[in-house]
């Protein structure tokens, strides 16, 4: 990550992590997760070996709610102050603007996800007996919530970009992203293993099913979104003034 | 030449903002650029701060090419906008330690420069204050301690007496116009008031609709901006 990316990755993370919105986020991801998990838990059968895939759906489906809410001002809210002009003409380029804004809201969401790992924590030394489970397939689970949350993310910046109201881009994200959670995390266990919609399915780190076909199209698309970001920026200076 | 720029022009769809602007300065020149709004003196900034670019012409600016080497333009020019946008989430302190880290001073010798620049803008009072907090003429001077931070050779300033009291224009129009700014740089700056031009500038460009109607350093010595405009051109005022 070169100097500016990393100044800008510093600064955005700071800046969030004192607001206290920031934390009603984290707040509201681990209540999303733990509402999910709980009445996933009540529908399960032959609940120790589904439990990664019970917990890492629930993970998945609420990803959609910090990236939305960390990409959403990023650039809508530097137009609205005028404060893009004073970014773009320092000694940065379009690519390290867009690349040091989308690791810190990432690095956020990440963060977000974090919170679940206590919520778990805290249903094993509350069940009774203990479940039986393998850690690495519920560390896979959270693995698959960062890739998912790396999309949403992407996705977010891209909107913020695109639209001149944070609350605008912030709903986008969510109308886009929420469906597409919920394609990705599968409904386990209603949707049957067969479903064309599995192709997408993330949670099937979860059970220890290493597909790389949806970290792939994870990873490209979201590189694709930061790429038409990059591009968006520098036609901004294209565009008439008022619009910069 | 530090700047050094030949027939730029700029439009916005069908309006040109910037009809083949063309002028040199120099080391040590402090320049005010005048004209109506909508003259094209924002503009005119911007595309010498790397902001916008130019649909055609050439220059350079601290001998880097306009066109290709926007980035290191930007490396060695101090700019501050119109209406001093600052990130209203940061304090003085942190806003500038951020602005000195982004154009890559580090340690000690972020440390010394922010010393000198708080002193030269009077921010100590300031320097904990939330910049949500400031009055225009103290975001004004925040601005123009980061467009000094990096000891830049090209500085420019968009209107930077807009919206501030009297007492606060003042005091930003005399910290311009002081003599170690403009050492071994160029200063340019758009204005309205015909004082701070006669205070600060040591040469004048008049826009007219996109165009460079005046160069001159034949500034006079009392009078309005619009008698100037008159005596300058035969546009009516």
């Amino acid at each position: 990550m070169s100097s500016p990316t990393l100044v800008l990755f510093r600064k955005e993370c700071s800046v969030a992590l004192r607001t206290r919105a920031t934390w009603c986020v984290f707040a509201a991801y681990a209540a999303l997760v733990g509402l999910f998990f709980v009445f996933r838990l009540r529908s399960a059968t032959g609940l120790p070996g589904l439990l990664p895939a019970l917990f890492a759906s629930p993970l998945v489906l609420a990803t959609p709610v910090p990236a939305a809410f960390f990409t959403m001002g990023l650039f809508s809210r530097e137009r609205a102050s005028g404060t893009l002009e004073t970014l773009l003409t320092a000694p940065v380029t379009d690519a390290e603007v867009v690349l040091g804004k989308f690791a810190a809201a990432w690095f956020l969401s990440l963060l977000a996800i974090a919170t679940a790992a206590l919520e778990f924590r805290a249903y094993l030394l509350l069940a009774s007996p203990p479940p039986a489970f393998d850690p690495l397939l519920v560390g896979a689970g959270f693995a698959g919530a960062a890739l998912a949350s790396l999309l949403w993310t992407a996705l977010g910046l891209l909107l913020s970009l695109l639209v001149r109201h944070e609350s605008a881009a912030g709903a986008g994200t969510l109308v886009l992203g929420f469906p597409l959670a919920t394609v990705a995390a599968e409904a386990v266990p209603a949707v049957p293993y067969d479903s064309a919609l599995r192709l997408c399915s993330l949670v099937d780190l979860a059970r220890g099913v290493a597909d790389t076909r949806p970290i792939f199209a994870c990873v490209s698309v979201a590189a694709f979104c930061l790429f038409v970001a990059v591009r968006v920026l520098e036609s901004r200076r294209w565009a008439s003034s008022s619009s910069v | 030449m530090t700047i050094d720029v030949r027939n730029l022009v700029r439009r916005f769809g069908r309006t040109t903002a910037l009809d083949g602007a063309t002028f040199s300065a120099g080391e040590g020149e402090r320049i005010a650029v005048v004209g109506r709004n909508g003259a094209g003196k924002t503009t005119l900034l911007r595309v010498l701060a790397t902001f916008l670019p130019p649909d055609s012409g050439s220059g350079t600016v601290a001998g880097f090419d306009l066109f290709s080497r926007s980035n290191a333009i930007r490396a060695v020019v101090g700019y501050l906008p119109e209406n001093a946008p600052l990130d209203p989430d940061l304090r003085v302190a942190e806003y500038l330690r951020f602005r000195g880290r982004l154009r890559g001073l580090s340690g000690r010798h972020l440390r010394r420069r922010l010393h000198d620049v708080v002193a030269f803008c009077g921010l100590a009072p300031l320097l904990s204050e939330p910049i949500a907090a400031l009055s225009c003429g103290q975001r004004h001077a925040v601005g123009l301690a980061d467009a000094i931070l990096h000891e830049p050779d090209v500085l420019l300033f968009d209107d930077p007496l807009a919206a501030s009291d009297p007492v606060q224009a003042r005091r930003i129009a005399t910290m311009i116009a002081a003599p170690e700014l403009s050492d071994g740089r160029t200063v340019l700056f758009s204005t309205h008031d015909a004082a701070f031009v006669r205070e600060a500038a040591t040469r004048v460009l008049f826009l007219d609709r996109g165009r460079i109607v005046a160069d001159t350093t034949d500034i006079p010595p009392d009078g309005s901006l619009a008698d100037w405009f008159s005596r300058w051109t035969s546009a009516p005022t």
